[in-house]
């Protein structure tokens, strides 16, 4: 089991929904709908859809419907997704998972979410369906036994964001070695990466390890080649 | 015979010289054709027209670092290639140049060619086996099954060349074709044996035993250096010796087109130095059309599956060379009868 | 040498021995893997196939990642009895640099020469549907010349794109004259790409709002002279290749699967449309011009790796339509949107004016803005299906969170399935068939 409170150890940096953000190049006007938006379609428009979903499954499990740029979105309680997305796929139509991902939001309650992307292929319809996860709590009832397609999807976002998918049939680390320890897409995780958390084959025949591959971004020197002759120049350094 | 030891040493020291230039001239020749096929210039950097590339690629492999992986059974692993070319190299012993010309004249040379192309096997099977890589083994394993399941058309194919002749020898199976080249008599077989001759030499569309792609050289993979130049100069040996055995049976060997007419006008030319000059140039004009059919075919089509070819062989290829050895059997019956 | 250890390399040191876990749990999961092949025959009453082994004639082949075949850093750990594949478990990663990361910290703009990297076959392709989608996200209109270049430079980088795959897929097969000549189309297409961009491969020559420049009269004569020419190259190339025995042979009946399943697997692009489900976003959303042009979308329902060949044959037919009808209707007019907020604007503008400059360095420095806690999902078709790009922002001028959706890693989840049951020399054919393109599927 590895240890999941390992990456959230660095919770003092400031959330971006708190904080005012101290340059804009433009002023920014609230989301709104941008139902002016000259790249939305039609097919994202999905009210009916939703309002279908609340009908059958009620106000606490089907949360608040998002509009942005024609695309409705809704969030659903995570532990009703598997349903949700049945009912999405046997009853409305949806029967084909585009995408599936996962958010860090970096704020206090409530921190990730997983979105679903499905399609209805005969309805031309794409709706997009998220659910919340709190940092405590990492773990979402898988939908591949719904979608068989989301298992890669899953993985990658337990690869990347460190949510444990339950009754996933196979939760690997999908990119990153199963020997790594951290979880990269999380805002916490440097962008150079954790010297050292990723061994990597040796650089010369009879070098160690490479341990930090960004070392000299980290300040330290990199280590020269093993029969390079020094130059007359550094010599003379 | 007429020709004494050392003559034959002498004679056999230049085949053998020839052979490994006809090599390098092949490997060329390859490069020129599947260049020309591919619209692209190709080879044109080394020596006039890029005639010296073979060359260059010998040295490239003397000067080559040698790798035995660790885990390989070392005297196998450089045995293999020494035993392809040994046993490529010998097959020219049988083969008849022009009349009268021949390195080993024996009574039963088909049967020594087919035992000699039976024994190349043994290099690819054991390359791979003692590569101790898994495909190297695949590569030996495909090999063996391949040749085994062709080889039995071959020599089916062989045999009902050897019945029309009433013949073991070579020399006097190429003389049987002076009225008419067995292509045109027995064309089951000799499409037979041109289809197996591929397989035997393991040239596309039969390469499954390379197959770069998804073996990634199959046998060969774990071999650098010169000895996976010797892989490469027996294959090409192989592709040169299997286009002399085609043009023996069926295209009637050194004969020239029309021989006997040619000699019914012309007498003085029986028996001089030109005419088995003139036979030779005719030989290797017809392994070189050969030789083109080989570099043809390979750079044209996909290679065949697994599956597909064991179908062709033991499906296809198979019954029909059973069927043409019984027509065969049945036709000469009949001449003998009639005659 | 020691006799004890049956793998020489152990004892080499420690170099080789990084990622055990990594290696440990892929093994498992080939063993604990439930292979559809075991239940057919639990399905007539019979014993499961491969029950046990006890001859051991069993093989585990690690194909890749450094493997001719692969198309990239693919690894296939494959389980194997002679040249069946019971199991198949596929290992990606190995190309996989955090691009949704490194998004994180650049400007919209800056992040476009990454997208070239991702299906570095059609960078075209990527450029387009990353700006469509900053421009949904930012509610950006673009000009209509800028939107039909666009289209006719994403449908020369289909043609691209497929020609790689066709002498890739042939060459996999044994065929290696046809990668030459498509290597020569590809040339071509190069050719129009420099002309244009002024790069031939990573060309990050559409932008935020409109395109970088242009077209030349000379480009547009090379278009033009590729449109003319190529429909016979394309009939040519069908001529040798629909009716030759071995390569059908080859293809027939390999990898099927039917729509349902392609459905359930989440296949896109020409794979999805080989099944049988006509899905194809140029339709399903149309998006820049593509609801004004007529073409077909072509669609087998064999499913095989002979389906999905057909249709992109024929794909590459219909992107030659589509050019023409853009060539005969690319209007005039600007090329990027008038806007200093929303594209760069000219070059002259910013070499001769204060404006210009000013505007010019702060769309460098802070480039697009879209509204805090906007939140949009764009896809294209690009050549290996559906590319999509989830964006969201935090009112900077830096995405908070880029999520790719990219066609070859949906593709490759359903090659696991696919190539269980056959033989090896498939999974080079089928590897060439999904066409997966590793530097998109690794992100």
């Amino acid at each position: 089991m590895r240890d999941d409170a390992k990456n959230v150890a660095d919770k003092t940096a400031p959330h971006h929904e708190d904080e005012a953000l101290k340059f804009y190049f433009t002023p920014t006007d609230p989301p709104g709908d941008a139902s002016d938006n000259p790249h939305a379609k039609a097919s994202t428009q999905v009210a009916d859809a939703i309002d279908a979903l609340r009908e059958a499954f009620g106000e606490p499990t089907i949360g608040e419907m998002r509009v942005y740029a024609g695309e409705h979105e809704v969030i659903v309680d995570r532990f009703r997704i598997i349903e949700v997305c049945r009912y999405l796929k046997e009853e409305q139509g949806f029967d084909y998972l585009s995408d599936l991902g996962g958010v860090d939001r970096f704020v206090e309650g409530d921190r990730f979410e997983v979105f679903y992307n499905l399609i209805s292929l005969d309805d031309v319809k794409r709706i997009r369906v998220r659910v919340r996860v709190d940092e405590e709590d990492l773990t979402v009832p898988s939908i591949s036994s719904v979608f068989r397609g989301a298992t890669w999807n899953e993985r990658e976002v337990y690869d990347m964001l460190g949510i444990r998918f339950d009754g996933h049939p196979d939760l690997r680390r999908m990119f990153m070695p199963e020997d790594f320890e951290y979880y990269p897409q999380r805002k916490e995780f440097p962008l150079l990466g954790v010297p050292g958390s990723l061994p990597l084959p040796p650089q010369t025949p009879e070098g160690d390890l490479t341990l930090d591959p960004f070392a000299a971004a980290h300040g330290s020197k990199p280590r020269e080649s093993f029969d390079e002759p020094k130059s007359d120049f550094e010599q003379s350094l | 015979m007429d020709l004494g030891l050392v003559w034959t040493a002498i004679f056999g020291f230049l085949v053998i010289n020839g052979m490994l230039t006809a090599a390098a001239l092949l490997v060329y020749a390859e490069r020129r054709v599947s260049g020309l096929m591919q619209n692209r210039p190709g080879p044109n950097r080394v020596g006039p027209a890029g005639l010296l590339t073979p060359f260059a690629d010998v040295a490239k492999f003397l000067f080559k670092e040698d790798i035995v992986p660790a885990a390989a059974t070392r005297f196998i692993h450089s045995l293999a290639p020494v035993l392809m070319v040994v046993i490529a190299m010998t097959v020219p012993a049988v083969i008849p140049f022009a009349r009268g010309v021949v390195i080993a004249d024996i009574s039963v040379s088909v049967l020594v060619v087919l035992a000699l192309t039976s024994v190349s096997v043994y290099g690819i099977t054991l390359a791979g086996w003692s590569s101790n890589n898994k495909y190297s083994l695949l590569g030996g394993l495909r090999s063996s099954a391949q040749m085994i399941s062709y080889e039995l058309s071959m020599g089916l194919a062989v045999v009902s060349v050897v019945l029309m002749a009433s013949s073991l020898s070579l020399i006097e199976i190429v003389e049987a074709q002076n009225t008419a080249w067995y292509i045109f008599l027995n064309p089951l077989g000799g499409i037979i044996f041109i289809i197996t001759a591929f397989a035997e030499t393991n040239r596309a569309p039969f390469d499954l035993p390379e197959a770069e792609q998804e073996l990634v050289g199959g046998y060969h993979t774990e071999y650098s250096g010169m000895k996976f130049g010797m892989f490469f100069l027996a294959e090409y040996v192989n592709w040169f010796v299997a286009s002399f055995i085609i043009v023996t049976l069926f295209f009637g060997g050194y004969l020239l087109p029309f021989e006997s007419t040619i000699l019914s006008l012309i007498p003085a030319l029986e028996g001089t130095t030109l005419l088995g000059l003139l036979q030779f140039a005719s030989l290797m004009l017809k392994v070189a059309f050969f030789g083109f059919v080989f570099i043809w075919v390979r750079w044209t089509l996909p290679r065949f599956k697994y599956d597909q070819l064991m179908t062709l062989g033991w499906k296809y290829v198979l019954p029909i060379a059973l069927v043409n050895v019984v027509l065969v059997a049945l036709g000469m019956a009949a001449l003998y009868a009639l005659s | 040498m020691s006799i004890t250890s049956p793998f020489i390399g152990a004892d080499l040191g420690q170099a080789f021995r990084f990622w055990p876990r990594h290696n440990e749990a892929i093994y498992k999961r080939l063993e604990s893997k439930h292979a559809w092949l075991e239940d057919q025959h639990v399905g007539d009453g019979g014993a499961p196939v491969f029950e046990d082994d006890p001859l051991e004639n069993e093989m585990i082949l690690n194909m890749g990642p450094q493997h001719p075949a692969t198309h990239g850093v693919l690894r296939c750990v494959v389980k194997m009895d002679g040249e069946l594949i019971e199991r198949a478990v596929l290992d990606i990663g190995y190309l996989h640099r955090g691009i949704e990361k490194l998004a994180e910290s650049k400007t919209y703009q800056e992040f476009m020469p990454y997208t070239d990297r991702m299906d570095y076959l059609s960078p075209y392709s990527n450029n387009v549907a990353w700006c469509l989608a900053v421009e949904k996200l930012a509610s950006i209109e673009v000009p209509e010349r800028a939107q039909w270049i666009r289209m006719m430079m994403s449908e020369l980088a289909r043609i691209s794109s497929h020609l790689l795959w066709l002498g890739v897929g042939l060459m996999d097969a044994g065929a290696v004259s046809v990668f030459l000549w498509t290597f020569q189309g590809r040339e071509d297409i190069y050719k129009i790409f420099d002309e244009v961009a002024g790069a031939r491969f990573t060309v990050s020559h559409s932008r935020i709002g409109g395109i970088a420049s242009d077209l030349t009269p000379s480009s547009l004569a090379m278009i033009k002279d590729f449109v003319a020419r190529y429909p016979k190259v394309i009939k040519d190339w069908q001529d040798l290749l629909n009716r030759n025995r071995i390569w059908i042979d080859r293809n027939k009946g390999v990898g099927t699967i039917t729509a349902e399943e392609a459905k359930e697997l989440g296949l896109t692009g020409a794979n999805l449309r080989g099944s049988g489900v006509p899905y194809d976003v140029r339709r399903f959303e149309p998006y820049l011009k593509y609801d004004d042009v007529d073409f077909n979308i072509p669609i087998r329902t064999e499913g095989d790796c002979l389906a999905r060949y057909f249709v992109r044959m024929e794909e590459m037919l219909e992107s030659l339509k589509i050019i023409e009808q853009c060539l005969e209707r690319l209007p005039e007019g600007k090329i990027r949107a008038d806007d200093a907020k929303s594209a760069y604007p000219s070059k002259e503008e910013v070499y001769y004016s204060m404006e210009g400059m000013i505007h010019d360095f702060m769309y460098t420095d802070t480039g697009v803005a879209p509204p805090k806690g906007a939140r949009a999902y764009h896809a294209i078709e690009a050549p290996k299906g559906e590319l999509g790009f989830y964006l969201e922002s935090d009112g900077t001028g830096r995405p908070s969170r880029v999520h790719i959706n990219s066609p070859s890693f949906s593709n490759l989840q359903a090659l696991e399935y696919m190539m269980e049951g056959e033989a090896v020399a498939d999974v080079v054919v089928l590897i060439g068939s999904i066409d997966p393109v590793m530097g998109e599927a690794d992100k």
